[in-house]
Parts: structure tokens; sequence; C-alpha cells
């Protein structure tokens, strides 16, 4: 082990971690697979790698692990190399370009064009002046060298080097008119003139004055552009002297030999030369004449003359004139502009003016650029030459010197102590003077309303100060009775209350320091929040969290930050403070007793994977989440449903119902309805109610009654729409029926119809009342009814059945009589609208039963009423047509109000209506049928009587 | 994997006779961290120690030999709270950071990081056994369980019952997860039952410990007292005081045996209380200041605590 000293020192024990990151690298390697049996793969199975076995990624955006197809150069139909064809044969055809030898990129980038504004748009003419600048260089590169050429372009590298701002291409750049010049031009512009009548702007300056309507200069319709207005450029200093500094200071004759010079060199100062033109010319006139050595004060002044002399020759050597036009060299970009008749704005302006003259460029003239629409700069101007005489030019000496008074300071006392002693604050002063002030005690005034008014409206004031006061005072102005206010009754009372209420409430805000309104020193905590609104904390609150200081609560944004800043202090040393607010300790002490902890259960779902990784069957696998009580308490409080629960309790009358009960509310409105129908007409006392079979006063009742039940139906309908509605309500369809059977008049039990055919009259009327009613109430009973009928095939032996019955009563010597009782036959056609129909488990069908015996030439009875009809026309057979027609038309007109009533409360219910109409109609359409063939039948047959011909056209 | 017993069995050896030796005489002082040591963890089999400082170290002792073994650097903020695997080969440390990390032990490497947490996490523990599930507990009053075993990035669930810092979590073997949070409950989360069970104690609960036999829960409140819980009915069984505790966060820990409870002051003093009589039977001076964190040697050979001081003491 110990080989050489240094490792002597060392021992090792165990095994060495292995690195992991190497190994896990080597598993990602595959072995190189035999070329062959790669071969013999799928195409889409072979996998390129390279020589240490690792697929090959051809990168992220190239294909991936798969790139080409399948890895190949090939495509599906195979690789095809590019033909090649020999062009020795045809030299003269081959056309090389520069494209054949660029490859994408290149060519990309060759062919990418650049966006440029096309001439159209170019108000500036940059792009013309790029285009023209070309065209220019191109130009001279075709003419043929020569001297002249030569000299030109030295003079344009000279005014390179010289012209500051200006770039020789602007010397030569063409410019053309842009879209925006030639449309203002269409609109009437003029180069040279501003935007827009120049009326606005004169009016307003001269019009001021006069006040009133505006004076238009050049009447009503025309219109003169206003004056172009000025743009202000500062002239760029060029030179290298020092502010202020005059080169020619102390050496006045070479000033005035330069302006000789500038003299000599200036073109012919003629008249029309005067007549400068002027524009834009950014950096223009830098050989105008007028310049200074400001700006034009290049070497050139002191050193170079020779050289400008030789080059305003050379120019002219080159055939330029000196003077006007295309003499670029002589005037500013303005002009050359213009010359070239790119003129966007140029203004042709008299020199009369005098020169304007800029202190520190000494002579320059003052350059006017205009913009169209520009708001005229500031200028620097100032005529007067006393400029020169100025220290620093640009100041002026001032005329005129002011001396300003001046005070001493005050004598201070002798014993003057410097310390400010600060005043009581006014608000501690204030009550002793407000005790002085205090109004005397005035008793309140007799009348109690106008004493609390005034209790309340002080207490007020005297919490919020005295513009409430005011405020009241305003609103209430009108009224007598806050005449308080304005020293009217009770004023004296009002005064001192608010006096006395102020001395007790103020002290108390003082406490507080006085905020602004919405501010608070700090965020409000949960127990503040409570306080301030009134809320008492609950019992189990109080004592589950007054030991734990608040801790419990959730925890504010505020807490967190106070917590984090106890918890930042030293508090024991620098471990984790958990400092709890509102300190522990002394709550500990008021929660005092011992409290035992407690222990609440609720619902937790552990997360599946959770249970998994536990090992622990989910215990909640597969169940919905338990339903959360709802926080308030209306949503678990809900009221029971009151329609269900009523029709539950009424699901048992039908067995009470059985014995002719009706429900205590029906019993009573039907009762109620008789009375009145009753005292109406004869003032017969009301008949039993419940629906028992009426006294024999009743039975009396005959066709008068029933003439006066014409009227009826609507006192009738009045109190039975009252508890229609509420029965329509309450009761399921098995309540209906109840209802239809209590209201029907019981059925005539087979004992019993000996009597009833004693009373036969009366019966039949007392049949037909509550019938009429019971209709006007429950017409749908019908659809019931038939619901309730057997299939078609039954209908045909019973009627038969009972066919034959008549048949038999008529041969046994029964003579229909005219207004005679309901044939037995016809009971049960009758009682199956009663509660018969609840026993009878199959009642008999409806339509079967043969018209009732009526006596010839009676009117038909209504047809609407369906399958209840011959009933109710078998009762009303004893009352003469007219009057049962009126009836009829009564009860038509009540059921249809009523249905519109029905309508809207259950719609449901009107389906279910129309099924049971359409049914019914159905229905008596093939019983009518059916009638029809019977009494073809019996027609054939010669059994038919007159009564069942008016029978059978009855039901038409 | 086949499943593991739920009931406590703790294997014959472990379980000491009640007249222990409690630790009480200093072994070793381990130095190493600058400023406060938050927590002191052993490993499962009581071989080394983990110590988690405030100067953003976990570092890596062997306490029976006071020896610094390795120093893991890459937190950047305090770390307070550590554990180890049961194969020790990884271990997790939490702190200011946010993150739970998860450390390779030899290499000293971070394998995972757990992120989730929206504020400083207070505390950390694997569950038991195979330590599939690491559970954590921060300042954002959640509670959240984390899946090691698959690569998953989000937590396998979050409870977020806390309404204050979680400050101690624990998971038995039972399948729960208990939580106690300065709110002054502890929260038991049973897994099998699908239930969770609050125990208020109204006072802030800065430690929360299952005794072997886990039918007690042992709480160190912030109202100077320790106390004892029944698991199941979460009845108080006992209360321990005499210690200081208002304002830190400090351990508390169980004998081996069961039979005492260990806890310490703020003071710097350690305490030892008779399980059931609840009286105190030892008391010694470990520290100058607080006692952040103890430990209990899995066996009971010693007992670690750490102070403010940036010492870890070691107790035979």
């Amino acid at each position: 082990m110990a080989e050489s000293d240094g490792e002597e020192d060392f021992h090792f024990w165990g095994t060495p971690v292995e690195d992991e990151v190497e190994m896990r690298a080597g598993q990602h390697r595959k072995e190189v697979r035999d070329a062959a049996s790669t071969r013999a793969l799928p195409l889409h199975k072979q996998e390129v790698t390279d020589a240490e076995g690792r697929r090959r990624l051809h990168g992220a955006f190239t294909g991936g692990w798969s790139a080409g197809y399948y890895n190949t150069v090939g495509s599906k139909e195979g690789w095809q190399p590019g033909e090649f064809r020999s062009s020795r044969g045809a030299r003269a055809a081959v056309q090389q370009s520069v494209e054949q030898f660029l490859d994408e990129d290149e060519l990309e980038e060759l062919r990418k064009t650049n966006l440029q504004t096309t001439q159209e748009y170019d108000t500036f003419g940059s792009t013309a002046a790029e285009m023209a600048r070309r065209a220019a260089a191109e130009a001279a590169a075709e003419r043929p060298s020569g001297k002249q050429t030569v000299k030109l372009e030295e003079a344009v590298r000279m005014l390179e080097a010289s012209i500051p701002g200006l770039v020789p291409d602007e010397v030569v750049a063409p410019v053309a008119d842009s879209v925006g010049i030639r449309l203002l031009q269409k609109m009437g512009w003029r180069q040279g003139k501003g935007i827009g009548t120049g009326d606005a702007a004169q009016q307003q300056e001269e019009g001021g004055g006069e006040g009133g309507r505006p004076r238009r200069r050049w009447g009503q319709h025309a219109a003169v552009a206003p004056e172009n207005t000025q743009l202000y450029l500062l002239a760029p200093k060029t030179d290298v002297h020092g502010l202020g500094f005059d080169p020619f200071k102390g050496a006045e004759d070479f000033r005035r030999l330069k302006e000789q010079a500038r003299e000599a060199a200036r073109p012919k100062t003629t008249a029309e030369a005067r007549k400068r033109r002027r524009g834009i010319a950014f950096g223009s006139g830098v050989l105008d004449d007028e310049d200074g050595y400001g700006e034009g004060a290049t070497m050139e002044d002191y050193v170079t003359h020779d050289e400008v002399e030789d080059y305003d020759e050379t120019v002219q050597d080159d055939g330029l004139p000196r003077s006007r036009g295309p003499r670029v060299q002589r005037s500013g970009l303005g002009d050359r502009l213009a010359a070239k008749g790119y003129s966007f704005e140029i203004m042709d302006e008299e020199e009369e003016e005098p020169q304007r003259l800029l202190g520190w460029s000494g002579q320059e003239q003052q350059r006017q650029y205009a913009l169209p629409g520009r708001a005229e700069p500031l200028m620097l101007q100032s005529r007067e030459q006393q400029v020169k005489n100025s220290l620093i030019p640009g100041f002026v000496l001032a005329t005129r010197t002011i001396t300003f008074a001046y005070f001493p300071p005050p004598h201070l006392p002798p014993g003057y102590v410097p310390l400010h002693r600060t005043a009581q604050p006014a608000e501690a002063a204030a009550p002793a003077a407000a005790a002085r002030f205090a109004p005397p005690q005035a008793d309140p005034p007799a009348d109690p309303e106008l004493r609390q008014a005034i209790d309340s409206l002080a207490f007020f004031v005297a919490k919020n100060g005295v513009i409430f006061e005011n405020m009241a005072r305003q609103k209430q102005q009108k009224e007598g009775r806050w005449s308080f206010l304005s020293g009217g009754l009770g004023a004296d009372y009002y005064r001192w209350k608010v006096h006395s209420l102020k001395s007790i409430i103020q002290p108390q805000q003082q406490r507080a320091p006085p905020r602004a309104i919405g501010q608070r020193s700090a965020p409000l905590s949960a127990d503040e929040r409570g306080a301030l609104l009134g809320e008492q904390q609950l019992p189990a609150t109080q004592q589950g969290w007054a030991a734990t200081g608040g801790i419990g609560k959730v925890v504010t944004e505020a807490d967190l930050a106070r917590q984090v800043d106890a918890s930042a202090q030293p508090a024991a040393g620098g471990g984790l403070s958990l400092h709890p607010a509102g300190g522990t300790g002394q709550q500990q002490g008021a929660a005092a007793a011992k409290r035992l902890p407690v222990r609440r259960v609720e619902e937790w779902r552990p997360a599946a994977l959770l249970c998994k990784r536990f090992n622990v069957a989910d215990p909640y696998q597969g169940r919905p989440a338990e339903l959360q009580m709802s926080r308030f308490k209306t949503d678990h409080l809900a009221l029971p449903d009151t329609a269900a629960a009523v029709a539950a309790t009424l699901n048992a009358v039908p067995a009470g119902a059985q014995d002719f009960l009706l429900p205590p509310t029906v019993a009573a409105a039907l009762a109620e309805a008789e009375a009145k129908q009753l005292q109406q007409q004869a003032g017969q006392p009301a008949a039993a109610p419940q629906g028992q079979l009426l006294s024999a006063q009743a039975v009396a009742m005959t066709a008068q009654q029933a003439q006066q039940a014409q009227q009826a139906p609507q006192d009738a309908a009045g109190a039975a729409d009252a508890f229609l509605s509420s029965l329509s309500d309450m009761l399921g369809g098995g309540g209906e029926a109840a209802m239809a059977a209590g209201a029907a008049p019981p059925p005539l039990l087979p004992e019993q119809q000996p009597e009833a055919e004693a009373a036969v009259p009366t019966a039949a009327v007392e049949a037909e009342r509550p019938m009429d009613l019971f209709k006007a109430i429950f017409e749908d009973s019908d659809e019931e009814l038939e619901e309730e009928q057997p299939p078609e095939q039954q209908p045909q032996p019973a009627a038969q059945q009972s066919e034959q019955q008549q048949q038999q009563a008529a041969a046994a010597g029964q003579p229909p009589l005219p207004l005679g009782p309901p044939p037995p036959q016809q009971q049960p056609e009758e009682a199956a609208f009663g509660f018969a129909k609840l026993r009878q488990p199959a009642p008999p069908p409806l339509p079967p039963g043969p018209p009732p015996p009526l006596p010839a030439g009676q009117a038909p009875l209504e047809p609407g009423l369906g399958a209840g009809a011959p009933a109710a026309a078998s009762a009303g057979a004893g009352i003469d047509d007219a009057l049962k027609q009126r009836v009829q038309d009564a009860l038509r007109a009540l059921k249809k109000d009523k249905k519109e009533k029905r309508g809207s409360n259950k719609r449901k219910k009107e389906k279910k209506e129309k099924r049971g109409k359409e049914k019914s109609r159905k229905h008596k359409k093939d019983s009518k049928e059916r009638r029809r063939k019977e009494e073809r039948r019996r027609r054939s047959g010669g059994s038919s009587s007159d009564s069942r011909s008016s029978g059978s056209s009855d039901s038409d | 994997m086949p499943p593991r017993p739920l009931g406590p069995a703790p294997p014959p050896d472990t379980l000491l006779p009640p007249n222990e030796h409690l630790p009480s005489k200093e072994a070793a002082c381990l130095r190493g961290h600058e400023g406060p040591v938050l927590a002191v963890r052993f490993n499962s089999q009581g071989t080394y120690c983990l110590s988690c400082g405030k100067d953003r170290s976990v570092r890596l002792w062997n306490p029976h030999r006071g020896i610094l073994i390795k120093t893991y650097t890459g937190h950047g903020y305090d770390v307070r709270d550590a554990a180890v695997v049961a194969d020790n080969s990884k271990f997790a440390s939490c702190g200011g950071d946010r993150q739970v990390f998860l450390w390779d032990v030899s290499t000293g490497n971070i394998i995972r990081k757990f992120r989730g947490h929206d504020a400083y996490i207070n505390t950390l523990c694997f569950s038991p056994g195979s330590c599939d599930v690491l559970v954590s507990g921060g300042y954002d009053q959640a509670v959240k369980v984390w899946d090691c075993r698959s690569r998953s990035i989000d937590a396998i669930q979050v409870m977020r019952n806390a309404r204050d810092s979680v400050t101690s979590v624990a998971v038995t073997e039972r399948a729960e997860i208990l939580a106690g949070s300065v709110d002054g409950a502890i929260r038991r989360f049973d897994v099998r039952m699908g239930r969770l069970f609050t125990d208020e104690l109204h006072h802030p609960v800065t430690c929360v410990k299952v005794s072997r036999d886990t039918n007690c829960v042992l709480a160190a409140c912030m109202d100077g007292t320790m106390r004892l819980l029944d698991r199941v009915e979460g009845d108080l069984l006992a209360e321990y005081t005499g210690h200081t505790h208002s304002s830190v966060k400090m351990d508390c820990c169980f004998t081996p045996s069961d039979a005492y409870v260990a806890g310490s002051s703020e003071d710097g003093r350690v305490f030892y209380w008779e399980l059931v009589e609840a009286q105190q039977v030892e008391c010694f001076q470990a520290h100058a200041g607080v006692v952040c964190s103890m430990a209990m040697h899995p066996k009971g050979e010693c007992l670690l605590t750490s102070s403010v001081d940036g010492a870890i003491k070691v107790w035979v």
C-alpha cells in the first residue's frame, strides 16, 4: 500500500462510487448492427447509426431521427441523378448568369428587393435623390474622361468637404412633384403659399379689436391663402472658434478686406439678382456671399483665398455661368432644386426687408425655411447694429440700471432668546373658550317631534361639524319644522344641545389623531372590522382563538408582514422565531383555565396516488363527494313542496270520497253557488251540501229554475273559478277524478231506481243541474272517461247489448216518456261520471248508449259537450228548447273562460286536454258513424222510431 | 412490493426497558455552522446526523466520533429541515428557497427539486419504510405530499386546511399524515379512512412527534407546555411544563422506549419528563441560547441538540 510517502496518509475503505453518468450514457448505445441484418429489415425499420452505434440525429428541424426518404437521398421512386447534356455543340446558346453560381441563400439575398417609396409618394425626394445619384454616377462613368470631368468631380468633392449638411447628391438630384404636392396644387395651393385660407388668421388679428363679425378682406367668397409660414433653422456652427470669438477683432482692416473680397466675389448685384429666390435649403448658402466668417469662415478665409479664387475660376472654366439658374455652386439648395423643377416650397421674396442679423453669426442672412402648415418658429432677431458693440454677441448692454432699496435688518431686543415655544394647540384651548361662550341652557320645545328633530340634528352636528348644519339648513329651508336652525322656535335649545353634545363627544374624538377622510392609520384587523360593524364573536370562536392571540385567523398580508418582522428580529437569539401576533403570554393568562383539546372530524379525500403510495385502498374509490352543506340556511331550509304534500294528503281522499264526500272547500263552494242560485230564484233555503240528493223543495224546481240557470252560471262560475284554480293546483289527475266523483250526483243504485223513476222529472232536473256545474268546471273529465275506456272492440257488443235492452224495454210496453226519467240503461253512463267509475273496473263504453228518447222536434243538444252530452240531454229533456239553448250557451261561455284561465296556468294539462279532445273527437266521429250505421240498419229493419231518428240527428 | 404491516410492531430489540438511560452528559460538540443550526436529524439507523443551518448549508456528521463528513451547499436561503431516506442514499432538505431539495448523499448533487410551496418550508418528512412519499409543510399554510418514485413535478396532494404556518409534519406507518400548525391545531390526515382529524390545542404547535407505538402524539406548544394526546380519540393525556417556549420553533421527542419525553427550553436547557406522570425527571443546561432543535438517537444512545450559536452538542 505504501508505495510513496504521499499516499501513506490515505486509507481507502469500501468500494468507490461509480460514476452514474457515464453508465447512463453507455446504456443508450446500441451495438453496431451487422449490415446484412439491417438490410433485411424493411425500410422503415432500418436505423442509421454512427460508428459507435448511436442513432444519427439529423437535427431537430431537418428531419430529426429520420431525414430524407428513410434516411436516404432517394425518393419513393428511387434516386435519379441529374441528366447531363453536353453544351459543346451549342456554346452560344449557353448563357451563364450569376444566379447559376449562387446558392439558395445568396439568391434569396440577391433577389430580395428593398422596400422603397415609389416616386409618386416620395414627398421628400429621398428615393428620387438616390436614383438620381445612381444615374449621375452612371452617366459620369460613361462620359469620356477629360479634364473637365476631373474638375467637376474635384469641385463636387470640394463641395462635399465644404458644404455643411449638404451632400453632393442633392446638388444633382432631380426631383419630381410628389402626389401630395400635386394634390395640393389641384386644390388651389400655390407654391410658396400656406395651406388653407389666410382669412381666418387675419381675421383673428384684425377682427379681435372690433368685436363684431370678422371682416373678410377679400369678400365673402374669395379666399386667399396665407403667406407661408417660415421655418427657422439655426445655422450650424462649422468653425472651431469659441463662442463670440471674432477673428478680426483688433484687425478691422482685415475685416474690411474680407468684406471687399466678398463683395468682389459676389455675383453681379443687379436688381434682378437682388430678387433672390429663397427657399428650403438645408445648410444652403455656403457660398452665399452674405456668409460671414461664422459659418463660412473655414480655413479658406485666412489661408486659401487663392484656392477659393481658383475654385471659382475652375467652376467658371467648367462652363457653368456665374449668374443665376444652373449656377449650382452659388445658390442654395432651394434654388438648385427650383432650377431642376423640384420646387415644392419656394418663396419668391423681394429682398426688401433689412437683413436679419444673428449676432453670433455676424451678418449672416437669417434663413427662412418654410414648410406648409408649420408655425413660425422662435427667431432670434436683432435689428440693431449694436450687436457689434456688445461684448458677447447675442447680448445687449442694458440701457437702464435698477437700483434696489436696501433695508437694514431689524434690531433684536436685548433680552431676546431665540427659542421658539409652540403655542397650545387650538383644540386644547378651544374647550375653555367654548365654555366661555357656552349658550345658556334652554328648555326644550313643547312639541316632542320638534324636540326629537332638534336632538338628532344636534347630535349629528356635534359629531360631524357645522358643515352638516349648513347642509341641513340648505336642504330643509322650505320646511317650517327646521326653523330652529335660523332662529325660529327651539333655536336656543338647539344651540345649547349642540354645545353640550359637543363637549361630550369631542374629547373622545380628539383622542384619535385627526385623519383625512377615508384614510386609516393601518389596515383593520378582522376583529376591528367586526367591532366597527357591531359584530360579536361567536362564543366558540372567542374561546377557541383568544388564547392563540388571533393566530388562527386567516393570515392577512399585514399579519404576515408583522410575523415576518417579528421573526426577523433576533428575538431569542436568531432561531426560528415564531412570534405569534398579539403576544401569547399575556393572553394566556386571560385564557387562564386549562382548555382541553377539541377534536373535529371531517371528510378528507386522499388522492388516488397517495393511497397507492401508502399501499392503502382508496376510501372514496368511485364514490362521489358528499354534498357539502351550504353556508346559507335558505339553501337547505327550502320549503317543502306544498303541492306535492297536498296531493299526498288528498290521495287519501278518494277512499273517503267513495262515500260521496267532497273536500270541504269544494263542497262549500258548491253549496255556496247553489245557495246563491236558489236564493236568487225563489228565496228558497240553501240546498244541502255535499252533493247529496236535494230535498223535495229543490226537487220541485222546474223549468223556471233552469231558466234562471242562464244567469246563475255567472255566480256559479265565480264561485267555481275560485276553487277551481286552487283545486287544479292541488289535485292531480286522481284528485280531479275524485272531484268529478264528488260533484256528480250519486249513482242511482238499482234498488233506488223505482224511487228515482217515481220522481222522474225532478230527478231529471236534479241530474242536470249539478251536471252542468260540474261540466262547466270539469269538462275535461270526459277526456278521462275516454282514456279509461276499453279498446274499440268492446263498445260494439255493449252497444248492442244496451240496444237490445232498450228494444226489450220498448217491447215490454214501457212507452218512452217525453219528460221521462233516464232509462235504466243509461244509468251506467251517468254513473261513469262519478265514483261509480272508480268502482267499475271496466266502465261501459260511453257512446254506445242510444240517444235518450226525446220528443220529436227537440232541438239538438250541445254537441260540444262531447260524451257527456247524451246524459245531459237526457237529463234536460224536460226543459224547453230555447231555455236549454240559453243554458248551454252560458255554459259554453263559462267553459271558454275557464279554458283560457287554465291554459295560462297549466300548459301541461292543456296538452293533455288537447290530446283527450282529439281522442274524444275521433271517438265521437266513430260513434257517430256507428250510430248512423245502426240507424240505417234499423231503418232498413223497419224498427226505427221517431225518437231514434231525432236522436241521430241530435248527435250532429 | 409486498404490503407493509401497518400496525406498529417495533422490533423487540428496539424497545428498551423503562429504566433507560437518559443522555445528559456532553460527549461532543460539533462546530462548523455559522449562525443558528435550525435542525438536526439522525438517519434512521442513528449512525449519522444531518444539520441544517441558517448559513444555507447542510452538514453531514458522524456524531459518535464528532467529525464533519460532508457539507452540502446549494441552498440559497436558510435550511430549516432535513430528512434522510431509509437507505441513506438520499436526503431531502428544505428551507427558505421554497423548494424541497433532494440530495445524493455521496456526491452531494441535487437530484431533484420539488417546487410548489409559496413560502418558506418549515418541515419535511419521509414516509416510513420505503420513503416513497415526502411530506412538506410551510409558511404557505399548506401541507404538500410529493412523490419520490415518479418523476412528476406536481405534488400528489396539497392539504390547505391549516390556517397558519405549518411547523411540523409527521408520517406514521398507519398511513397517516400529521401536521402541526401555528393555528393551534394538529391535523391528522388519515389516508385509510379518508378523514381529517383536527385537534385544537388552542396554542401554536411547533413540533409534532408520534410515539413508537403510534398511540400518542406529542406536541410542543408555544404556551410553554408540551401536550401528549391520544392519537385515536384526541384526548389530552398529559401536559409537560417547566420549560419556556413562547416564540421560537423548538423540537420535542420521545425516548425510544416511549417512557420519557424530551423537550427543550428557550433558555438553553433540556428537559426530560416521565411520560405518564408528566413529572420532570431531568433537566440540564445544554446551550447558552435557544435550543433550536433536538433529535433522539433511534436506540436512545445519544441526544443531539443544536443551538443558535452554531453548535451541535451530542449528549450521551
